[in-house]
């Protein structure tokens, strides 16, 4: 299915006055907003106040939306990542809210399956905002996002190989930050 | 053939994905009425566009108007040789051609 020319012609759509358009492509985009956002901010409320933001940029730029190439989801993207370091330098804040801290790891044994999970998630959280800013963004949208590094080079508006150098470096120091907890995160009993 | 980081690495993405956050419902209500407060009023244009297209299209459009001016022509000033749509209602029929009429009848039935 041909996600992205789906996108537009809903785009085109609702900026014809069709309301159900605009439902699809909230249904389908805004998630994915949230979920980079969230990634990027470490709180879930100023990850929502960003979606709400981007999807409105959206809603206005659909009258002028032409079939230029690009995507409407890279677009959206771009709008969330952007409106995130934004957010970021008005903050200046290095590190995840306190509320968002992982709890510490419960070293109880026969930890079910999903609180292990659970537990990575918040350890991932965590250590993805001990990473410079660059190296975050494109750890997130190439490693959790899945996007291809050329959508990530126009997103972050650099190169292909830039982008293949910010998620090298940025894996190598996720990696010794959370393999180090191997032992906490259950991940000793994987590897056996 | 990837290194044994990056498998216990992906774990850590796996659990990231699995764990996307959802979409609150009152999150998602605010981004349609942001929206419904957005979305262009339909123009004009629009409304001739969705009319154009319930006739056909242009060909559609063009064949209609062509009908109406060429009905429009017959009514005002119609061909000589073209029979006269009102005269049906007022047609003469002579006492010759009836009478005529019931003498071929006549023929026909003496010959059955």
């Amino acid at each position: 299915m041909q996600t992205g020319g789906d996108d537009a012609v809903l785009l085109q759509r609702f900026a014809s006055g069709d309301a159900a358009a605009a439902r699809l492509l909230t249904d389908r985009l805004a998630p994915r907003c949230l979920a980079v956002a969230f990634r990027m901010l470490g709180e879930r409320a100023e990850a929502e106040d960003i979606t709400q933001e981007a999807m409105l940029k959206l809603w206005k730029i659909a009258p002028d939306w032409t079939e230029t190439g690009a995507q409407v989801s890279t677009w959206l993207h771009q709008v969330t990542v952007n409106l995130c370091r934004d957010r970021l330098r008005k903050s200046a804040r290095n590190g995840p809210a306190l509320d968002d801290v992982a709890e510490p790891a419960d070293p109880a044994p026969g930890a079910d399956v999903q609180m292990q999970s659970k537990q990575r998630d918040a350890a991932l959280q965590t250590a993805l905002h001990q990473l410079p800013e660059r190296q975050r963004i494109a750890v997130v949208l190439r490693h959790i996002e899945g996007l291809g590094n050329p959508e990530i080079a126009e997103i972050l508006e650099i190169s292909v190989e830039a982008v293949e150098s910010l998620t090298a470096r940025g894996k190598r120091a996720l990696a010794k930050i959370l393999l180090a907890q191997r032992e906490e995160l259950g991940m000793a009993q994987d590897a056996g | 053939m990837q290194d044994k980081d990056d498998l216990e690495l992906e774990a850590f993405f796996d659990a990231a994905r699995q764990h996307a956050p959802d979409l609150p419902v009152a999150l998602r209500d605010r981004i349609i009425v942001d929206a419904a407060a957005a979305m262009p009023p339909p123009s004009l244009g629009s409304r001739w566009t969705q009319f154009r297209d319930l006739l056909g299209g242009w060909y559609g459009i063009s064949g209609v108007a062509t009908a109406g001016l060429v009905g429009l022509w017959i009514g005002v000033a119609p061909p000589s040789d073209a029979m006269d749509p009102l005269a049906i209602f007022e047609t003469e029929v002579s006492l010759d051609m009836f009478s005529d009429s019931l003498a071929l009848m006549e023929v026909i039935e003496d010959d059955v």
